[in-house]
């Protein structure tokens, strides 16, 4: 339902974007030196004479055809460039966020069974600790103690499942902690509700109630949680994809802000801002599945 | 027993709270009073003696072209504690008055504005800091401004659903019966009440501006080169990692020690503000 105008929105941000940079769009474009023919083709590609209404329209259109643009530093099409590195985030991502997702949410449970024990003040504080470090930090830190002092595992690019070990650990590292708190915290206000008391004075052993009757309906703030982390988590992802080398749209946004590589620079924007909309759209869906509460018409 | 005084006592029940408090307290001196703590100039270089390990002469060694580690550090929790405050505040005092505006008034302004906000919310911050530096250019203010911009729509939401609570209140129906105007409704009614949450919430941000400042600075995208800010200091060292490891473990101590104080402090205000919990 607000899946169409965000797009939009996103799609006129990341359009905007480009226009506010002091210069001509058509040169920043085309890069350093450019012929004139290449400035003029660009000129009516991008509809750039016209009217800026008109330009977004022409931009939207290019969009839809699969037209990002050529990438300045490489000559490639953008949509190509995004498209050797996509798949390689995506990657990363989901397994990123199914490990937070299940040590996360495992460490919330048992942490909610015994709260306020041991268990439970380490977990929460080393969690405290999770979401203070900086993920560049902790994937370099990873980098130094796996790859460099004990050599077990690759530092730097992409091939293996070996390749993939250490950044996805350094991704979790912000999520798994996030999770954990907020499956704590609902399961704390499930497990104080009559119908968990009844459970147990109908004899029920602690395991079956927690896992059976709590645990579901602990669930559900925990997902939208989890939607905002996914969020989150590919914005990490940026940083540590250029930790580690990886080549996913991370680092190929990151080059391209350097190498002032304007149409890479708006064409992974929008490639994110796209996957969050999508994001958002599948979080909503799946609470509207779990929780029979809500209904959208 | 006044109300402010339960709350500091329930604050200082709360130890990690407390030692939050004490190692912000740590970093806040070292921002102020950096020039007089800092045992050598953050700028100065020494390239004879670069990527020294730490020894007696310099406490956590040197870094790429042989300055001080320590106080580089040190320097560095001026830039970083500033930069978290400043952009805070940003987004604090615009974020109050787009919340505020929308909260009190509703309608159709409520709906198309918190709409939008809505959609820049859905951005992970990071993302949203990224473009803001990709269009202004890379520099420390370009940072600042970044970061507070990434910060304004949660507390738009935050202060307008403070604000949609408060105003169904019984003093608010009263002080509009009396014939209170508007204006002063909002500043001497609802906004005075509406600090609780809004503290706990900067605190927090404070915390998360820190790292995503620290992280564009890693990315080379905030403060330039030479000025002492730890991402950067991180980011200059990653590529010494096999010889000279304490040049990008140091800082990163430093940033994880500072956001960490900020979050248990935030933590210990949440809870202290907690009308539920005695």
């Amino acid at each position: 339902m607000m899946t169409v105008p965000t797009v939009l929105v996103a799609s006129a941000i990341v359009f905007l974007m480009l226009r506010f940079i002091p210069g001509d769009p058509a040169l920043l474009m085309a890069g350093e030196d450019p012929k004139p023919e290449i400035i003029q083709a660009l000129r009516k590609q991008w509809g750039l004479e016209e009217p800026l209404p008109v330009q977004y329209l022409v931009f939207m259109k290019n969009i839809v055809e699969g037209n990002l643009g050529v990438s300045i530093r490489s000559g490639l099409p953008v949509s190509y460039e995004i498209s050797l590195r996509l798949p390689h985030t995506i990657l990363l991502s989901v397994i990123a966020m199914t490990l937070s997702m299940a040590l996360g949410i495992f460490a919330g449970i048992v942490s909610s069974t015994r709260p306020y024990s041991i268990v439970d003040n380490v977990s929460m504080f080393l969690a405290l600790v999770g979401v203070s470090a900086p993920a560049f930090w902790t994937g370099l830190m990873l980098m130094w103690v796996f790859a460099v002092k004990l050599g077990w595992l690759p530092a730097v690019g992409v091939g293996t499942a070996a390749h993939l070990v250490l950044p996805s650990i350094a991704l979790t590292g912000f999520t798994t902690p996030v999770l954990a708190r907020q499956t704590r915290s609902s399961m704390l206000e499930v497990l104080r509700q009559d119908y968990i008391r009844t459970a147990r004075s109908k004899g029920l052993s602690e395991r079956a109630i927690t896992y059976g009757h709590a645990v579901r309906n602990a669930l559900i703030p925990v997902i939208t949680v989890a939607g905002i982390s996914f969020g989150r988590l590919l914005g990490g992802s940026i940083v540590t994809e250029t930790v580690f080398a990886y080549p996913g749209i991370g680092k190929l946004l990151i080059d391209g802000i350097f190498a002032r590589d304007y149409p890479i620079i708006q064409g992974t924007v929008l490639v994110y801002a796209l996957v969050f909309t999508f994001l958002n759209l599948l979080v909503d869906l799946t609470y509207a599945y779990v929780d029979p509460r809500i209904h959208y018409e | 027993m006044s109300q402010r005084k339960l709350i500091f006592l329930k604050f200082k029940r709360n130890r990690l709270a407390v030692v939050g408090a004490f190692l912000l307290g740590l970093f806040v001196i070292c921002a102020i009073f950096a020039d007089y703590l800092a045992p050598y100039d953050p700028l100065e270089a020494d390239l004879a003696n670069n990527l020294a390990p730490p020894s007696s002469t310099h406490l956590l060694g040197t870094d790429e072209l042989g300055r001080d580690l320590l106080s580089r550090i040190v320097h560095g929790a001026r830039i970083s504690l500033s930069l978290g405050v400043i952009s805070v505040g940003t987004a604090l005092v615009f974020g109050i008055i787009i919340g505020a505006s929308t909260g009190y008034y509703g309608g159709a302004l409520d709906q198309i504005v918190m709409r939008g906000v809505d959609i820049v919310l859905s951005f992970p911050t990071l993302l949203l800091a990224i473009m803001i530096v990709a269009i202004l250019g890379p520099g420390l203010t370009n940072a600042m401004l970044a970061v507070g911009i990434s910060l304004i729509p949660e507390y738009a939401r935050l202060t307008r659903s403070t604000f949609l609570y408060l105003r169904e209140l019984d003093f608010v129906q009263a002080a509009k019966m009396v014939g209170a105007s508007d204006a002063r409704i909002i500043f001497r009614h609802i906004l005075p009440n509406s600090f609780a949450p809004l503290i706990v919430q900067s605190t927090l941000n404070i915390a998360t501006a820190i790292l995503s400042a620290a992280a564009l600075g890693f990315l080379g995208l905030g403060a330039q080169p030479p000025l002492p800010e730890w991402g950067a200091m991180l980011s200059k060292g990653r590529i010494y990692l096999m010889v000279a490891p304490h040049v990008t473990v140091y800082p990163g101590f430093a940033i994880v020690i500072s956001v960490l104080s900020l979050n248990m402090i935030g933590d210990g205000l949440r809870d202290a503000l907690d009308p539920r919990m005695t």
